[in-house]
């Protein structure tokens, strides 16, 4: 199980469940979405749920034995390179478009049938100078998880809110 | 935990069926839907100039008569003059 952060706007009520995110820059696919580190989903909030001016963070655990860990698992993170490689150079052969990572991802669930897949762990580098103490290093990895399933989410609650 | 040969098998499988025609669909129709999802706000119709001048810059003939057709029958969506 791993401990996660799920960042929405403030709303009149609570969450009781994450929301999922179906926007077409979810990079990562139709999901819900949750930060590993609690920094990152405050930064989350602060830049992308402003809507209401406040934003909220919510704790969860997550089952990740049916995750691929393309963080932390060298195993699967070698095993994801080398299937996404395999099916964009495919995707670009025969259509000559390049596909987007979020088609890629689309492409494994959807046409791979990748149905034992519970979700991805993935990271990128963040973007702010502000999370970085060593001048031009970027030495922190901003890591977030799409779960495809709702079941592998558990004892979600309300951990803070704050403004934006 | 992941069975990681069954899902590469999988996937292998998949692409082995896959043609120009088929991967170019599937693509063109994802874009399609995003494009959609993109220009439309509470109104349901949208040019059908808009329409052709934006599918037109991404895909070649084939896919724009084919999604034309879909978009007119199967997603509801009226496409005005």
């Amino acid at each position: 199980m791993r401990r996660m952060y799920h960042t929405q706007e403030k709303w009149k009520q609570r969450l009781t469940e994450p929301i999922k995110c179906v926007r077409e820059d979810a990079w990562l696919g139709e999901g819900y979405y949750f930060w590993d580190d609690l920094e990152f989903a405050h930064e989350w909030g602060r830049t992308s749920k402003k809507r209401t001016g406040h934003y909220e963070i919510y704790e969860t655990e997550i089952n990740t034995d049916k995750v691929l860990d393309t963080v932390f698992n060298e195993e699967h993170y070698n095993f994801w390179l080398k299937q996404v490689e395999k099916v964009a150079k495919i995707i670009v052969k025969k259509t000559g478009l390049k596909a987007t990572i979020k088609e890629i991802n689309e492409y494994f669930v959807n046409r791979g049938d990748w149905n034992e897949v519970d979700g991805i762990m993935f990271q990128d580098i963040p973007q702010n100078m502000n999370f970085i103490l060593v001048e031009g290093l970027w030495y922190k990895k901003r890591i977030q998880l799409v779960a495809y399933k709702k079941e592998i989410i558990v004892n979600f609650s309300f951990y803070i809110e704050n403004n934006c | 935990m992941l069975d990681l040969k069954l899902l590469e098998e999988k996937l292998d499988a998949a692409l082995e069926k896959e043609t120009n025609a088929s991967l170019t669909e599937w693509l063109g129709s994802k874009r399609l839907q995003s494009y959609l999802n993109k220009v439309l706000s509470d109104s349901r119709t949208i040019s059908k100039q808009k329409v052709s001048f934006e599918i037109s810059t991404y895909f070649n003939d084939i896919i724009v008569n084919e999604e034309k057709k879909v978009v007119k029958s199967n997603m509801g969506y009226d496409l005005a003059a």
